[in-house]
């Protein structure tokens, strides 16, 4: 039975899913190209004006699902998916690949379904949804690599899924609701919706498919793939398990390790995913923490993260677009051809980097300060140390490596207008919302009394952001900082890539040599055995001593299957 | 590929930029600054914290964010050296079941071509 409030709106991922039907039906070129960034804006139109509340419900099996929920959390992150779909749909203007077009809006409407959405039973068909529209964007590439690279995305998506919906339905089974709600204690069918949004938020150890997939991807998907998928997870987190300690401490590893690998990585789209994941470790503490402070910080946060992590993979897919690589190694000097690209990539580092006048500013420190307030010193430190870091590997790394350094002798044409035109609005937005934080913090979930720009604050940071960018000056002028090399690092994914396989192979192996010895063993058996039942077959080695011998056998086999 | 454009005013200003002696400049200036802001971070009234977090112990150092930043960098690039002794591997060490050793040009399937 459908029942559907009095005013009824369609709720606004209907329109991405219509949009993604009629595409193939459009005339090809400029008609879809101005189509696909439309569809955005209408199924933004749809929810803006719309007042808090639920929305869209159904009753289906004697559950309820809700459709369309908006609460000051769904908006949030609903607003910030819609404008991002919409720049990444114009940075795709050119695209002329229907699967890519197609996928991209199912992947988009689904990820503001699943923000939407107000039951587990939802939240589970968009997840789902998700993941199966965006591993299109990794096959979108069309190499035998990005085939498997694609398929181990999609298995530990579908985990996800799996573990979403066995948490959803011990849940209903014990709480007789499936309403998505905080979880109020640790059950098992917490734990494993918690484990769920885990692996989609990249935890420690189960991160690997992002730093496996993203990099994978289309110069265009990687910006659409970098929206969605992970901010999704941390909403997910934010709306189910707001102050779990132990996200506190799981958010501070977060921070932390990517750096590293980051530094000694050679892909720089892949860099910026190790960068995504040390971004989320912040939102992932704010989400711990769970004081409205924190909570704000984390939906500050991820609405300047995804802007400027777009601006970046967008920069970087500009870069792929023209030169064929996004290797540090295979490139240098390419300011000289691409230097509005150039720019725009710096806008991005400085608001990852959390300058004063920039995105990350204003939203990093709403956590830091939540951090500091609640007296986790340790985990204080730890974020500060991500933050320093985040200049290093990211903020002067990618520009650096990509732009400056040694000249590859690359000459190319600037990126085109539909890519600078998206990379520019992209750009303007991360230094509107660092100028004028206000509009931004009016749309998060809790009231804001919050002031970035206190001199001491503009100060510290300072003094954090350039001793790092000294520190990096040092290392380079005097060749210490970690060379550029075609390497992959190894990191947990050994485990299912490597260990796994092998050790599944020695096993198969090892049962093959016994098969085929007691094979051997029972073919000698009865050749023997053969010869002992009558001369007549003793001429005939080989073959009709084997036919008798495997008509015997089927027989007894038939006999024995009947007899049952 | 090769169509060489006349280089825009923005190019001009970065090949200025980017040269060893620019770089020189950018470090010398990054050290001036830094130590500039040492002595403003130090001199500046403290209200933002209440004194009980670590943030206000960290205010009350002078110069803290600058020697937390140098020294955490130099271990951060240490460690990240160490690390890759242990876990650098060929590209292909996964191929052919990854992009890593691909060349990325097979993988630009931006349909038609961008313009």
């Amino acid at each position: 039975m459908i029942w559907l409030a009095p005013q009824m709106p369609l709720p606004p991922f209907l329109f991405y899913f219509v949009g993604a039907l009629l595409l193939p039906f459009l005339p090809r070129g400029a008609v879809r190209s101005v189509f696909l960034p439309l569809v955005p804006l209408v199924a933004l139109g749809q929810f803006m004006g719309l007042p808090e509340g639920e929305y869209v419900r159904w009753h289906l099996f004697g559950q309820e699902l809700i459709l369309l929920r908006l609460d000051k959390l769904a908006y949030a992150f609903s607003l910030i998916f819609s404008i991002a779909a919409f720049l990444a749909m114009l940075f795709a203007w050119h695209v002329r690949d229907l699967v890519q077009q197609a996928s991209a809006l199912v992947y988009s409407g689904a990820a503001l379904g699943a923000v939407q959405a107000g039951d587990l039973i939802s939240l589970f068909c968009f997840w789902e949804a998700t993941a199966f529209a965006s591993v299109f964007l990794v096959w979108a590439r069309r190499t035998p690599g990005a085939y498997f690279t694609g398929m181990r995305y999609l298995i530990v998506q579908m985990l996800s899924g799996l573990l979403l919906l066995a948490g959803a339905v011990l849940h209903i089974r014990a709480t007789g609701s499936g309403l998505f709600v905080q979880f109020p204690e640790m059950s098992l069918a917490a734990l494993l919706i918690l484990l769920a949004f885990g692996i989609k938020c990249a935890f420690p150890l189960l991160h690997d498919w992002l730093q496996d997939a993203y990099p994978a991807s289309t110069p265009t998907g990687t910006v659409i793939l970098s929206a969605f998928t992970t901010k999704l997870a941390v909403y997910a987190l934010a709306r189910g398990f707001p102050g779990l300690e132990a996200l506190v401490y799981i958010g501070a590893l977060m921070a932390v390790f990517p750096i590293f690998y980051a530094i000694i990585e050679n892909d720089l789209r892949r860099v910026l995913a190790f960068s995504l994941n040390n971004q989320l470790g912040f939102m992932v503490v704010g989400v711990g923490i769970g004081t409205p402070l924190a909570l704000n910080g984390t939906v500050a946060h991820a609405v300047c993260h995804i802007l400027y992590k777009a601006l970046l993979f967008m920069s970087m897919g500009a870069v792929l677009l023209r030169t064929g690589t996004t290797r540090g190694s295979d490139l240098g000097g390419l300011y000289k051809s691409m230097p509005w690209t150039m720019l725009f990539c710096v806008v991005g580092a400085a608001s990852i980097s959390a300058f004063p006048l920039f995105s990350g500013f204003i939203s990093k420190s709403l956590i830091l300060g939540a951090v500091d307030k609640e007296g986790y010193a340790l985990v204080w430190l730890a974020l500060l140390f991500a933050s320093a870091g985040a200049l290093h590997y990211c903020g002067i790394k990618v520009p650096y490596f990509a732009f400056f350094a040694r000249d590859c002798g690359i000459r190319c044409r600037e990126a085109p207008w539909n890519m600078l035109l998206a990379m520019g609005i992209t750009a303007l937005l991360c230094v509107g919302i660092g100028v004028f934080p206000q509009p931004l913090y009016a749309i998060l979930p809790y009231g804001v009394k919050y002031m970035p720009y206190t001199a001491e604050h503009v100060v510290f940071q300072l003094q954090l952001l350039l001793f790092s960018a000294l520190a990096f000056a040092i290392f380079m002028r005097t060749g210490f900082y970690p060379r550029q090399l075609r390497s992959v690092n190894l990191s947990s994914d050994y485990a299912y890539r490597r260990l796994f396989p092998r050790v599944v192979t020695w096993g198969w192996r090892g049962l093959a040599r016994i098969c085929a010895a007691s094979g051997e063993m029972a073919w000698r058996e009865s050749r023997k055995m053969a010869h002992a039942l009558g001369s007549w077959s003793g001429r005939e080695r080989g073959s009709g001593a084997m036919l008798v011998w495997v008509g015997v056998l089927l027989g007894v086999v038939l006999a024995l299957a009947y007899g049952r | 590929m090769n169509d060489r454009q006349p280089a825009s005013w923005l190019v001009r200003v970065l090949d200025g930029i980017a040269t060893p002696a620019g770089a020189m400049r950018i470090l010398y200036a990054l050290l001036a600054v830094g130590l500039v802001l040492v002595l403003v971070g130090w001199l500046i009234p403290h209200h933002d914290h209440d004194g009980a977090g670590i943030a206000g112990l960290a205010a009350r150092i002078p110069g803290f964010y600058g020697i937390f930043a140098l020294v955490m960098g130099v271990l951060l690039v240490l460690a990240a050296k160490a690390l890759r002794r242990l876990l650098m591997r060929p590209e292909a060490y996964y191929a052919p079941r990854s992009i890593d050793s691909e060349d990325n040009r097979r993988g630009d399937n931006e349909g038609e071509g961008a313009p």
